[in-house]
């Protein structure tokens, strides 16, 4: 893998004009690595992570944790009864196959969509529905509207820091997307060059990060549905009759 | 990493401001001023960002008009009736009391902030529940998910375990055994599954907010300077399922966790160098940290803290 931590090393070390560890010791250059690594994830909210969780019956608030809630759906009513493992049934979730409830009638599966504060208590309910409609994010918690009367499964679309930090050469940003990897040569070298009071290479190799972070999280993580116009075929050609 | 990934603590911060500062032993900058620095930072990000966002239970007082605000700055206030859909109440000015329509009566409509007192708009004519969306300071840890079955001591009523449970009418209380820092402001997060009767939070002799609701609660009080013992005070059924404490000190210690979310602790790292190129005069490069800083905190401010609503047009069904 080129970018696991050893390749990591040498780059950073081949960037910086430096071919054995003079100036930087393994261990500084580990832990630039592993800053870049949450850096990366931080900036580009390029670790995305499905997380389930279950409402509280009478609170509008949901614990969570992480970078950033992208987006969040309602999954199913009466969460506990249909999720909670008992010593004879397990419920695993898989790539394919997620357990929403034992019976259909428990299915919502449904966006909720994100709104300002300032609307708690005036954004339009849906009548006779319970189930969240509305949320946004504060702080650690999720706020949803209408409160939850029951257990809800809510699905939150998450930006997650990563899961482990690398100490070993053959270790890898294993969760960030590949193409975001190469970001983490440059940031080690903007924080590595202040060392040595390098400030042009530091502003250079900032700059150098930040235009890839920018570049790559335009051109992968940007979503697009597909509209009408997508679909047009080009307009033939018409010569207009001068008159 | 002394730090549990992808927290770094002081020890990590402090060993990356030593790097970048090219001091890697301790020859001119001591570690008290380090910490120093670190704590100027953590205070600037969270004063500059708002990143340090939390949602505090409070309480009006009927016939008072003023409530202390417990938090940096209040951003939003929440009306919770005691049955039906809560509502936010409308920012107004102290000219503005007692001008606007009272649509709902006596219930409380509009907030003003001032000084350390936020001011509810009608007076209250009895108590009402009100749940404040804040900025704060950053805090250090002091403990999160406290175990509950061991290093209390359980008053009438209390049964230690995991949930904590609390039965009976008379009024009993969970003591904490480990003493608190006094006479700074703490936040502690409470957790109840399920209540029927009331859940207060204290320090020592000031106390929290009673809890009357299940959900998670969060409450900022003010430690006395002796006897700090974290206490929950409980009247009829209350199951705790979660207790986490955190206090506004300064770093002064190498395992000192900032609860700064671990995308703005390394900024911390390069905020403190700042401070340190800054004694020695390097002030170009000062001053070149400190624009990354102000950059790396308006995109973060802008992309992981604000809450942008989604448009209509995000909704909308395009064939």
């Amino acid at each position: 893998m080129i970018y696991n931590l050893t390749n990591l090393e040498a780059l950073i070390r081949n960037e910086m004009d430096e071919t054995s560890a003079t100036r930087f010791t393994p261990a500084e250059i580990l832990a630039a690595c592993n800053d870049g690594y949450k850096e990366v994830a931080s900036r580009a909210f390029c670790h995305e992570v499905v997380q389930d969780v279950v409402t509280v019956p009478g609170s509008p608030l949901i614990h969570w944790s992480g970078i950033k809630v992208l987006y969040a759906a309602v999954m199913s009513e009466d969460a506990e009864a249909a999720y909670v493992d008992t010593t004879s049934v397990v419920f695993t979730d898989t790539g394919d196959v997620v357990w929403n409830g034992p019976t259909a009638a428990d299915w919502i599966g449904l966006g909720v969509c994100r709104i300002d504060p300032s609307l708690v208590g005036t954004a339009p309910l849906e009548e006779d529905i319970s189930y969240p409609q509305f949320f946004f994010p504060w702080g650690n918690c999720i706020y949803v509207e209408p409160v939850p009367t029951v257990k809800y499964l809510v699905r939150l679309f998450t930006a997650q820091y990563p899961d482990t930090a690398m100490i070993n050469g053959a270790d890898i940003c294993e969760d960030l997307p590949e193409e975001f990897r190469e970001c983490v040569v440059y940031f080690a070298c903007y924080v590595l060059s202040m060392k040595y009071r390098q400030w042009q290479q530091m502003v250079f190799f900032y700059n150098r990060y930040i235009e890839l972070l920018k570049q790559k999280k335009q051109k992968f993580l940007q979503r697009s549905v597909d509209r009408y116009d997508n679909k047009k075929l080009p307009v033939t050609v018409q010569l207009e009759v001068v008159k | 990493m002394a730090g549990a990934w992808p927290n770094l603590d002081a020890a990590d911060l402090e060993a990356r401001v030593r790097t970048y500062l090219n001091e890697v032993g301790v020859d001119f900058v001591p570690q008290s001023t380090v910490w120093r620095w670190l704590t100027i930072a953590a205070n600037v990000i969270a004063e500059v960002t708002g990143c340090v966002r939390r949602v505090l239970d409070s309480e009006a007082i009927a016939g008072s008009q003023l409530a202390p605000v417990p938090a940096s700055k209040i951003l939003y206030v929440e009306y919770i009736p005691t049955s039906g859909r809560s509502s936010l109440l409308s920012p107004i000015t102290p000219l503005q009391v007692g001008h606007f329509p009272y649509p709902n009566g006596v219930l409380p409509q509009y907030w003003f902030e001032f000084g350390s007192y936020f001011g509810i708009d009608p007076v209250p004519a009895s108590n009402h529940r009100l749940r404040l969306f804040v900025s704060d300071a950053p805090r250090i840890i002091v403990a999160h998910n406290i175990p509950l079955d061991s290093g209390w001591a359980a008053g009438t009523g209390w049964a230690a375990g995991m949930p904590l449970v609390h039965t009976g009418t008379p009024s009993g209380d969970y003591v904490y055994s480990t003493v608190l820092s006094g006479a700074i402001m703490h936040t502690v997060e409470v957790t109840v599954s399920t209540i029927t009767g009331t859940l207060t939070p204290a320090i020592g002799a000031q106390q929290g907010y009673a809890i009357t609701t299940a959900g998670h609660h969060f409450q900022n009080i003010m430690a006395p300077a002796t006897n700090a013992y974290f206490t929950l005070t409980a009247t009829g059924s209350v199951e705790v399922v979660n207790v986490s404490l955190d206090e506004g000190k300064s770093f002064d210690s190498v395992a000192d966790q900032t609860e700064l979310s671990s995308m703005w602790q390394h900024l911390l790292a390069v905020s403190a160098t700042r401070y340190g190129l800054l004694a020695t005069n390097r002030l170009g490069a000062a001053q070149l940290l400190e624009h990354i800083c102000a950059g790396e905190f308006a995109y973060l401010e802008d992309h992981a803290i604000s809450v942008i609503p989604n448009g209509q047009d995000e909704m909308r069904y395009s064939e």
